[in-house]
């Protein structure tokens, strides 16, 4: 696991705040698409969003449960 | 958002490993089995719909820390995954996990009881127990568990138990926005 990673939840892009909302748009989400929001502390966080697929329940068992 | 958010659905040990740890159904063909693991999937998938866009803290999902820590327990015996500690902070941030000693001393049905009631009388909430036992069994347990503790013959249960299938259909009339958000994002769903 990436030591630096300070948190990891599901958020739905519709409610991100400006630099999150900023990089979702970037990546071409909808609204009401739901991503996995990694947060990396260095001096000012930065957001790694990646879009969830299909259930949100399966997603996480599956790309993060099941990660190496 | 839909109104009446205080609903808090609390989640028995049945259902929450069905929904999480749900590997040993992919293999299974019986189409009974499946409609049981697509319904508690669906139960999580409205917990993280509706928490994904709450205030961080706000848990639509109750569980108590000893199911969550049995759970836990289940998936390290499987074996090792770089993973796991993400998956339980992302769990943890949509589904509470009560922390208190007393409650976590009990059974695993008599704990999730226990949470209801509390969330009841207090008159914040309106819980309801979602569970994959037989309904009437987690019933019968709840009437057993009130009968003793009010000495009463019939016990006024102040909560709903469904079975993930009611629970469902619940959730459909209360929050039918979510439920549609929810429904849409896996065609799986149709078969249930």
């Amino acid at each position: 696991m990436n030591t630096q990673l300070d948190d990891i939840r599901i958020r739905k892009v519709k409610v991100l705040g400006d630099r999150a909302k900023e990089e979702a748009e970037k990546q071409g989400f909808s609204e009401n698409d739901l991503v996995i929001v990694r947060t990396v502390i260095g001096s000012l966080p930065t957001y790694k969003l990646t879009k969830i697929e299909g259930s949100p329940t399966q997603f996480i068992r599956d790309k993060i449960l099941n990660s190496d | 958002m839909d109104n009446n958010i205080s609903t808090k659905l609390v989640l028995s040990h049945t259902v929450f490993h069905t929904a999480f740890r749900a590997d040993k159904f992919r293999e299974v063909s019986q189409r009974d089995v499946l409609k049981q693991f697509l319904r508690a999937r669906f139960i999580s998938d409205f917990i993280i719909e509706i928490g994904s866009e709450s205030p961080e803290g706000e848990c639509y999902g109750v569980t108590s820390q000893r199911i969550f820590s049995e759970f836990c327990t289940k998936l390290e015996e499987e074996g090792t995954s770089l993973g796991k500690a993400d998956y339980f902070q992302i769990l943890k941030s949509f589904i509470y996990c009560v922390p208190n000693e007393s409650i976590n001393k009990l059974g695993v049905n008599e704990g999730i009881i226990v949470i209801a009631d509390i969330l009841s009388n207090r008159g914040n909430y309106d819980p309801i127990i979602i569970t994959d036992m037989k309904k009437p069994k987690m019933n019968s347990t709840a009437t057993e568990y009130y009968k003793k503790y009010t000495g009463q013959d019939d016990p006024k249960i102040p909560f709903l138990i469904l079975n993930a299938k009611e629970a469902i259909r619940f959730l459909h009339g209360r929050f039918p926005k979510y439920y549609d958000l929810v429904k849409s994002r896996d065609s799986k769903y149709n078969l249930i």
